[in-house]
C-alpha cells in the first residue's frame, strides 16, 4: 500500500516550490520552521487512503483533488452573511471569507482580551510558543497541510481572572467560486488561569460548487480556566470539510465543546480533549441530521492523563437518504488518572433503509481506579411512540417530527448561549423538516 | 354513539377477535371483562386505530361515521380516547409540552383557536387536582421513569385535557395501589357525564365497585359471550371465569 501512495504523491522539491510561493504571498510573515517541519511530514505521510487505520471506515478518496487553488480573497454581500449571524448575541464577531480575515466586519473588541488575526500576529511570543504544539502534523496529513499552508484565523489570549462575558464568534464563509478552492483556517486560543471565554465557529459556504474547508483549532486552557465552545458545520450540499479541534485542559479547568454538523457533503471531525491537569473536565457533545449522500466522520479522543478528571462525551445523529455516519470515540486512561470518571455514548436514528452507522467505542484503561462506559444505539423512530401520540390527536408526521426534536433537543438543550441555542433550534427544525419530508416522498 | 358488528381482527395474519357486536349507548358505561387472552386489549387497540391489527370484517360506526376509515389522530379529534395498559415512554417530551401539543393538535383539526402557555397554565392545574397530581410532574418526560399508579393517573390526566366523548380504559385498574385505584376511580367517574360514554376494560372486577357499569359484557376467545348488568360482575368475581368457560362451551355445542 505504501508503495501505490509514493507513486501518486508529490514530490518534495515541489512542495518546496509552494512554500516559497506561499511565503512570498505573505508578506515577510511566516512561521518558516514550522511550516518547513509540516510540509515534510505531508512528504512523508502522503494523502491519506482506506489503508490509514484512522481513516479505515470511510474513503476519503472523495476530499483529495489534485486542482484546488486556493481560496481568493472575496467580499461578501450583507445578504451572504446574515444566515449565519445571531442577531441577538452581543458578542464579538470576526469574519473570514475564503479562509482571509475580512476586517471590514470585524467588531470592537473589549479589554482584557488580546483577540486578532492570527495572519498578523505571528510573532507574538504566544503564538510562537503554542501555534503547532496541540495540533502535532507528524501523523496527520491534513493538519500537516493546515500548518504549512496556514494563513488567517483567529488567536485570543484572554489573561488571567478575567471572564470574557461577550462570546466571540467566528464565520468562515467560503463564497462561490468555478472552480475548486481549498482554504486553511487557523485558530489558536489561550485562556489563563481563572478566565472564562465562550467561543463559536461557524463554518459555511454560499456557493453550490465543490470546495475544501481544512480547519485546526487549538484550546490551551490553563489551571481553572474555564472555555466553552459550539461549533456549527453549515458547508454547502458539495462543501467538503476536515477540521482537527485539540483542547489541553489545565488543573481544574472546564472545557464544554458542543459540534453540530448539518451541512457538507464529506465531514471529517477530529476532536481530542487533553486532560492534562488533576480535576479538570471536558464535555464533548455533538449533533449530525444527515440525508442525501452525506458523509460524516468524528474522530474523538478524550485523553485522561491525571487523577480526579471526569470526562462527558455524547454524540447523537438522525440519518435519512443514503447517508452515512461514522462515529470512533476513544477514551485513553494513563496509569496515573486514577478516579477517572468517563462516559460516552453514541446515539443514532435511522429514518431511511439505506442509511447506515458505524459507531465504534475504544477503550484503553490503564488506571485500576477508574469508572468508565460507553454505549451505542442505533434504532429507528418508536413506532409505538408516533401511535401513542397519534391518539392523542397529533397527526403522524407532527409526531415523528415531536420525537426526532426530543431526540436532537438533548443535545440543543445543553448549549448555554441563549441567542446561539434559540437559531440552532430553529435551525435543527427547519433541517429535521427537510430530512422528513424527503424521506417521506 | 358506537356501534361495532361483526369485528373480525387480527395481527400477522392470526385472528384474535372472531366477530364482535357491541352497542354502547350515550351516557352509558360498559365493562368488558375477560381472562387474558380473550382479546380485550385488541379490541381497545383496533378501536384507537393501532396499525399493527388489521380488521378482516365488520364495521365501527361511531357517532354515525365510520371509525376504521380515520386514522388514530383524527379519531382523536372526533372525540375518541383510550387509555392504554402500557402507556408509553417518550424520551426527552415533557408532560406539559405533550399535553398542550396534543389539546393544540385537537383545537386546530376543529378550527379553534389554540390554547397559549399561560391559558395551558390555569387550565391544566385544575386538572392536576382532579388526579392528585403535583404541578412538578408537568416538567417530567412522559411516563419515563413513572411509578405504575403515575402512569395510569398520568392517563386520566390526558382524558381530563382532552375531554373525549368516548373514553375506552384499557385495564388501568391493572398494579394500582388502593389509593391510586380510588384517584383512577374518582377522575373517570368525574369526567363521565350524560353526553358522553365510557368503556372499561378490565380483568377484576375491584375497578366496578367504583366505577358502576350500566351493562357488563363477558369476553372469550375473542367473542362476547355474556352481557349482563352488574351482578354479572359481582358473579364472575364470587366464581371466577371457570364457570362462564363451562357455560358457553356447552353452548357451543
Amino acid at each position: 500500500m505504501t508503495g501505490s501512495k509514493k507513486n501518486t504523491r508529490h514530490t518534495a522539491s515541489n512542495h518546496a516550490s509552494w512554500i516559497q510561493k506561499f511565503e512570498s504571498s505573505l508578506n515577510g510573515q511566516s512561521l518558516r520552521a514550522l511550516r518547513q517541519r509540516a510540509i515534510a511530514d505531508f512528504d512523508r505521510l502522503g494523502y491519506p487512503t482506506t489503508a490509514d487505520e484512522a481513516w479505515k471506515s470511510v474513503n476519503p478518496s472523495a476530499l483529495i483533488r489534485p486542482d484546488y487553488a486556493p481560496a481568493a480573497p472575496a467580499t461578501l454581500a450583507d445578504a451572504e452573511l446574515e444566515p449565519f449571524i445571531y442577531p441577538d448575541l452581543q458578542g464579538i464577531r470576526l469574519v473570514f471569507v475564503n479562509g482571509h480575515y475580512a476586517p471590514e466586519r470585524a467588531s470592537d473588541i473589549p479589554e482584557g482580551i488580546t483577540i486578532a488575526n492570527l495572519g498578523d500576529v505571528y510573532d507574538h511570543p504566544l503564538v510562537k510558543a503554542h501555534l503547532g504544539k496541540l495540533a502535532q502534523t507528524t501523523d496527520l496529513a491534513f493538519t500537516a497541510l493546515n500548518t504549512a499552508f496556514m494563513r488567517d484565523g483567529v488567536f485570543i489570549h484572554v489573561q488571567p481572572n478575567i471572564i470574557v462575558e461577550a462570546p466571540v464568534h467566528i464565520l468562515f464563509i467560503t463564497t462561490a467560486s468555478e472552480t475548486p478552492t481549498i482554504s486553511h483556517p487557523r485558530n489558536l486560543i489561550i485562556a489563563d488561569e481563572n478566565s472564562q471565554l465562550s467561543l463559536i465557529e461557524t463554518y459555511a459556504g454560499t456557493g453550490t460548487e465543490t470546495y475544501l474547508t481544512n480547519a485546526v483549532t487549538e484550546i490551551i486552557a490553563r489551571d481553572n480556566a474555564s472555555v466553552n465552545c459550539i461549533r456549527l458545520e453549515l458547508q454547502n450540499t458539495k462543501g467538503l470539510h476536515v477540521a482537527n479541534f485539540q483542547a489541553q485542559l489545565g488543573r481544574s479547568s472546564r472545557m464544554t465543546f458542543h459540534d453540530f454538523t448539518l451541512g457538507g457533503a464529506f465531514v471529517r471531525n477530529d476532536v481530542s480533549a487533553y486532560l492534562r491537569g488533576e480535576g479538570s473536565e471536558a464535555t464533548v457533545n455533538g449533533f449530525y441530521a444527515l440525508e442525501g449522500s452525506q458523509q460524516v466522520d468524528n474522530y474523538t479522543l478524550l485523553e485522561h492523563a491525571e487523577p480526579h478528571c471526569p470526562s462527558h462525551e455524547l454524540y447523537k445523529g438522525i440519518l435519512g437518504g443514503s447517508s452515512r455516519a461514522i462515529f470512533r470515540g476513544k477514551i485513553h486512561v494513563h496509569q496515573k488518572a486514577q478516579h477517572t470518571d468517563a462516559y460516552q455514548q453514541n446515539e443514532n436514528i435511522l429514518l431511511s433503509d439505506n442509511a447506515r452507522v458505524n459507531t465504534k467505542p475504544q477503550l484503553e484503561i490503564y488506571a485500576d481506579e477508574v469508572k468508565c462506559s460507553h454505549g451505542a444505539t442505533i434504532g429507528q423512530l418508536d413506532e409505538n411512540a408516533i401511535f401513542y401520540l397519534q391518539t392523542r390527536g397529533i397527526p403522524k408526521a407532527e409526531a415523528r417530527q415531536i420525537l426526532l426534536r426530543a431526540f436532537a433537543d438533548d443535545i440543543i438543550e445543553r448549549v448555554t448561549i441563549a441567542p446561539v441555542r434559540s437559531h440552532l433550534s430553529d435551525l435543527i427544525d427547519t433541517r429535521l423538516e427537510h430530512i422528513y419530508a424527503k424521506d417521506m416522498a | 354513539m358506537l356501534e361495532i358488528r361483526n369485528l373480525h381482527a387480527g395481527v400477522e395474519g392470526a385472528e384474535i377477535l372472531h366477530g364482535i357486536d357491541l352497542t354502547v349507548n350515550t351516557g352509558e358505561i360498559h365493562a368488558i371483562m375477560g381472562p387474558n387472552g380473550s382479546g380485550k386489549s385488541t379490541l381497545a387497540q383496533v378501536l384507537a386505530g393501532h396499525e399493527a391489527y388489521s380488521v378482516t370484517a365488520g364495521e365501527v360506526i361511531y357517532e354515525g361515521q365510520d371509525l376504521l376509515d380515520m386514522d388514530p389522530d383524527e379519531r382523536a379529534v372526533q372525540g375518541v380516547f383510550l387509555a392504554f395498559q402500557y402507556p408509553v415512554e417518550i424520551p426527552g417530551v415533557n408532560s406539559a409540552y405533550f399535553l398542550r401539543t396534543a389539546l393544540n393538535a385537537i383545537r386546530t383539526a376543529k378550527d379553534r383557536e389554540e390554547v397559549d402557555a399561560i391559558d395551558f397554565l390555569a387550565l391544566i392545574r385544575d386538572k392536576l387536582k382532579l388526579v392528585e397530581m403535583d404541578e412538578k410532574f408537568l416538567k417530567r418526560p412522559v411516563n419515563e421513569g413513572f411509578s405504575g399508579g403515575e402512569k395510569k393517573r398520568h392517563e386520566i390526566l390526558q382524558m381530563a385535557v382532552l375531554e373525549p366523548r368516548l373514553a375506552i380504559l384499557d385495564e388501568t385498574d391493572s398494579g394500582l395501589d388502593i389509593d391510586a385505584l380510588r384517584i383512577v376511580a374518582n377522575g373517570v367517574n368525574t369526567l363521565h357525564s350524560a353526553d358522553k360514554a365510557t368503556i372499561v376494560v378490565t380483568h377484576y372486577q375491584r375497578l366496578l365497585n367504583n366505577i358502576v357499569p350500566d351493562v357488563v359484557h363477558v369476553m372469550l376467545d375473542g367473542r362476547i359471550v355474556q352481557s349482563g348488568d352488574k351482578t354479572l360482575a359481582m358473579e364472575l368475581e364470587e366464581k371466577g371465569y371457570d364457570w362462564i368457560k363451562e357455560e358457553h362451551a356447552t353452548h357451543s355445542v
